[in-house]
């Protein structure tokens, strides 16, 4: 018994003179991995408005019926972006969208703090699908 | 018959049928691009090669190859395969790739084809190039970057529409489809080009951006614009209406609709809806629950009912009530209640015309059916606007010409459209064709050879009028077509009808509402006692006989000539119940307001025009708290249902013959024009009224005249300017129009506009009118 409790001790004592593996989570973020499929996000043009034109193929494409796209005709006459709905409850993380975007004006960012203690703040819009951090290595136009 | 193999599978088809229909006969798929069927081939897109089984390598286009007998067409050849991808990549070279924002992706025939034979590569690459988009037509949006120059628009707008308004221009690389001059569509609006562009190069603009076609749902149903009830495909997402479209043209469907079909259907939803009941209550119209509204309907019919009798109410109905309904509501009137007159405002022509065949038949009446039409030798057409009435007529009557030796002999006053197509046009002074009829009924009747009296009156050649009773006279595959006048006796037409229809193959009257002959021949709806007939209607309430109206759907203050006499009538009424979809000017007289439901929100049966029948279900969702006309009766008819019955009936009086109307001569002599109100193409009836759409067609009150008056009176393209009559005065748009008599002025568009009806008398084919120039 002393001989386990010895042993057991040793590998403690060779660890503690390891650097750490673990992270102060909250404090320290562990960068994630480029095909890290986290909340899906728009991509903006130039001037800020989102690069999607509306066309309604990732709408169909997701197999969780998360995603609502609105057009309308926007100020050059064509098909343009009224409002974008993506309902996180519902959203299973696949790329399906992304996939089937054919102007890549979505991508799925590496956020992943998602929790929330309401579902309302799980429906983003266009605006909130914007805003998502830059992952390292990509560069958003 | 010939028989034929295709892909092994072995087909009958008749002489002179093309390859592809065998192939379609056959179920084997060819893809076709410049093809539809509602228009003669036209190869332009070599999609369709077949191969010849005895002659390899040889590619033969099929949808316009005549088959031949034992012939054995191979499909899906490795040369055919090979030729159908590089086509589709030729075209690809011209042709921009921006489906996700083109309304026609998902149902673009290119996209499909595409796809089905896997065209990945561009081995000719794409040519950045661009033509002109139009985005100021109304409702059609153009963009011919995407045209693949198919000819289908061009084809089906020259030969079914007849307009021709979208030609071919320039050559080889810069070849386009557009208008003359490159102006904006001034057309029809039929949509056809719309319907038949396979590719995303002519939009809806109501469609546009709106939607995704794979969120629709098409849903069969009918247009009730007019009493051809064309066959249309309504397309919903979520319970909202997105577009309508014809219905395809397969078996015995014409595929066809007009703008009224294709473009009206915002009138559906349109602000004038009515959505709550409401009742007068201190001379305020108070919104209030179903069964307070119907009891005080009933309450006050019951009054009149006590005090004057049940035949001093007359109904009024816009036959826009399944055969159903208006045998439950014929039934409730006559026995029930025992109310006064039924008429029509909106069909009254109609309902003479038809109403005068029954009576002389006594029964059933045989009318025209689609095959009737397709199978005659010769059409007469008796009256002017009958393609206005009914838009459809024109592309069905242009197909018919087509297929070539057929007699066109359209009677009328005025160039209307069938007219223009006519092989023998017979233009009758303005206003005489009622007495026309007349002559030529005697003529006929007696078999007194040759022509009526005085000819020179009616100002048409003898000639001319000996091959119009020839063809009546000899030939039993003539059908023939009565147009009414819209405020016009018809009396005289009606006759020459009920000769008429033993005597010829099929006498179809037109000018009705959506279900008017539902109406009238298949539940009795019928009207008596001319109530409808304007002149009628209010010399009975002026005359105290009528004290109470029932409208159902109608509308007198919009749909007839002289609003101030008939407002003045109309407020001398004890009760005015409306039972309506819309809220119009009559409403605001009304004691009881009940909001019906329209015919898309509802189940039954209609009977069209030609006679088809047709099956209605709910495709719309019901409007606030609308109710269908059939779910009203009953709570009507129990409130009524007891009463005294007082059998003191004051019939109605046969309508007089409308009187000449008395104006001072010295008026009449400086008025150097002759006026005429005409059916418009884009709808006169309350439904085709509620649509901005068509009102935005429309443009108002228009008056068309020759292009030697135009120019004698010095007036600009569209200058507004003042039409007065003796009976009124209102300013108008100015139209020129090169086919017109001199001196013959048309008003379009007097239905539903005060300025309008106040230009215009009962009864009158046509009245004498003067143009001032405003400001002059
Ligand atoms: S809407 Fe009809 S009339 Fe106008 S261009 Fe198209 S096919 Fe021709
Ligand atoms: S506009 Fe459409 S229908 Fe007309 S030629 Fe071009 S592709 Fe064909
Ligand atoms: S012809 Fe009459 S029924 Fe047919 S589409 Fe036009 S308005 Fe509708
Ligand atoms: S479909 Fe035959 S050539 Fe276009």
């Amino acid at each position: 018994m002393s001989k386990a409790l010895l042993k057991g001790l040793a590998l403690t004592l060779k660890t503690f003179f390891r650097p750490p593996v673990t992270l102060e989570y909250p404090d320290e973020k562990r960068p994630v991995p480029d095909r890290f499929r986290g909340r899906p996000a728009l991509v903006a043009r130039a001037d800020g408005a989102p690069r999607c034109v509306a066309c309604g193929l990732c709408e169909k494409i997701c197999p969780s019926l998360c995603i609502t796209v609105v057009a309308e005709t926007g100020p050059e006459g064509t098909r343009s972006l009224a409002r974008y709905r993506l309902d996180l409850n519902r959203c299973s993380f696949c790329g399906l969208c992304v996939e089937a975007c054919p102007v890549e004006a979505i991508v799925m960012s590496g956020e992943y703090e998602l929790a929330s203690g309401s579902r309302e703040p799980l429906v983003l819009d266009e605006g909130r699908l914007l805003a998502a951090p830059d992952r390292p290595g990509e560069e958003r136009p | 018959m010939i028989t034929l193999k295709v892909n092994g599978i072995e087909v009958s088809v008749p002489r002179g049928s093309t390859i592809l229909q065998a192939a379609e006969k056959a179920g084997v798929f060819v893809p076709t691009l410049c093809h539809d069927r509602r228009i003669t081939p036209y190869g332009a897109c070599r999609l369709c090669v077949v191969e010849e089984r005895r002659k390899p390598g040889s590619l033969i286009p099929s949808c316009f190859t005549p088959a031949r007998d034992r012939m054995e067409i191979l499909t899906e050849t490795p040369a055919v395969l090979e030729a159908v991808r590089t086509q589709l990549q030729l075209i690809l070279v011209n042709h921009p790739l921006e489906c996700p924002i083109c309304d026609k992706a998902g149902e673009c025939t290119l996209q499909d084809l595409v796809i089905r034979y896997n065209v990945t590569e561009a081995p000719f690459g794409t040519e950045a190039f661009a033509r002109y988009l139009d985005r100021r037509s109304p409702l059609i949006e153009r963009d011919m970057t995407r045209c693949v120059l198919c000819g289908r628009c061009v084809r089906i707008c020259g030969e079914l529409q007849g307009r021709e308004e979208l030609e071919f221009q320039h050559r080889g690389h810069k070849m386009v489809v557009g208008t003359d001059g490159g102006r904006a569509l001034d057309c029809d609006f039929c949509g056809l080009c719309v319907s038949t562009c396979p590719v995303g190069a002519l939009n809806d603009k109501l469609f546009k951006d709106g939607t995704r076609v794979w969120k629709l749902r098409r849903e069969p149903s009918v247009c009730t614009h007019c009493g051809l009830a064309c066959e249309a495909d309504f397309h919903l997402e979520e319970g909202q209406l997105r577009r309508v479209t014809p219905a395809a043209p397969t078996g015995n469907g014409k595929g066809l609709l007009c703008a009224r079909g294709q473009f009206g259907w915002r009138a559906f939803r349109s602000p004038s809806r009515i959505g709550a009941p409401r009742i007068r209550r201190d001379g305020v119209l108070h919104e209030a629950g179903w069964n307070e509204a119907i009891a005080h309907a009933a309450k006050a019919l019951d009054a009149v009912r006590r005090s004057h009798g049940a035949a001093s109410v007359a109904l009024l109905t816009a036959d826009h009530l399944t055969t159903e309904e208006a045998a439950a509501w014929g039934a409730f009137w006559r026995d029930t209640f025992g109310g006064g007159p039924v008429g029509s405002i909106q069909a009254d022509g109609y309902r003479q015309i038809l109403e005068t065949l029954a009576g002389v038949r006594g029964a059933r009446v045989a009318g025209g059916t689609p095959r009737d039409l397709d199978e005659a030798d010769a059409l007469v057409v008796l009256g002017g606007g009958s393609a206005e009435l009914h838009p459809v007529l024109k592309p069905l009557v242009n197909g018919w010409l087509r297929r070539g030796g057929r007699e066109l002999a359209v009677v009328s006053s005025w160039p209307d459209a069938l007219t223009r197509r006519a092989t023998l046009p017979l233009t009758v002074t303005p206003g005489l064709v009622e007495d026309f009829c007349g002559e030529l009924l005697a003529a006929l009747g007696s078999e007194r050879a040759g022509a009526p009296a005085d000819l020179a009156r009616y100002g048409i050649d003898s000639c001319a009028l000996a091959r119009l009773v020839g063809l009546l006279v000899e030939s039993r595959g003539v059908v023939v077509l009565v147009a009414p006048e819209p405020w016009g006796d018809n009396r005289q037409k009606a006759r020459l009808a009920a000769y008429l229809q033993d005597r010829v193959r099929a006498v179809v009257p037109l000018g009705g509402q959506v279900n008017s002959a539902g109406a009238v021949l298949g539940s009795g709806l019928v009207s008596d006692g001319g109530a409808g007939n304007g002149i009628a209607l209010t010399e009975a309430i002026e005359a105290g006989r009528i004290r109470a109206l029932y409208l159902l759907g109608e509308d007198p203050l919009e749909g007839l000539p002289d609003p101030q006499r008939v407002r003045r009538a109309l407020e001398r009424l004890d009760c005015i119940v409306c039972q309506s979809p819309f809220w119009t000017a009559v409403t605001d007289l009304a004691h009881a307001v009940l909001p019906s439901a329209l015919l898309h929100e509802k189940r039954g049966s209609i009977l069209s025009l030609l006679g088809e029948s047709r099956s209605l279900r709910p495709v719309l969702p019901p409007f606030g708290q609308s109710r269908s006309d059939g779910e009203i009766l009953p709570g009507l008819a129990a409130a009524l249902a007891t009463g005294p019955r007082v059998p003191s009936a004051p019939s109605m009086p046969e309508p007089a013959a409308p009187r000449p109307a008395a104006t001072p001569a010295a008026d009449e002599a400086a008025m150097p024009f002759r006026l005429e109100a005409v059916p418009s193409l884009f709808g006169d009836g309350i439904l085709s009224r509620q649509s901005p759409d068509l009102e935005e067609l429309r443009r108002g009150l228009r008056v068309v005249m020759s292009g030697e008056d135009f120019e004698r009176l010095g007036l600009a393209e569209r200058e507004t300017v003042e039409v007065r009559t003796p009976a009124g005065s209102a300013r108008a748009e100015a139209e020129r129009d090169a086919g017109m008599l001199k001196g013959l002025l048309l008003l379009r568009h007097a239905a539903g506009r005060p300025a309008g009806l106040s230009l215009i008398r009962q009864g009158a084919g046509c009245i004498p009118a003067d143009i001032v120039r405003i400001g002059t």
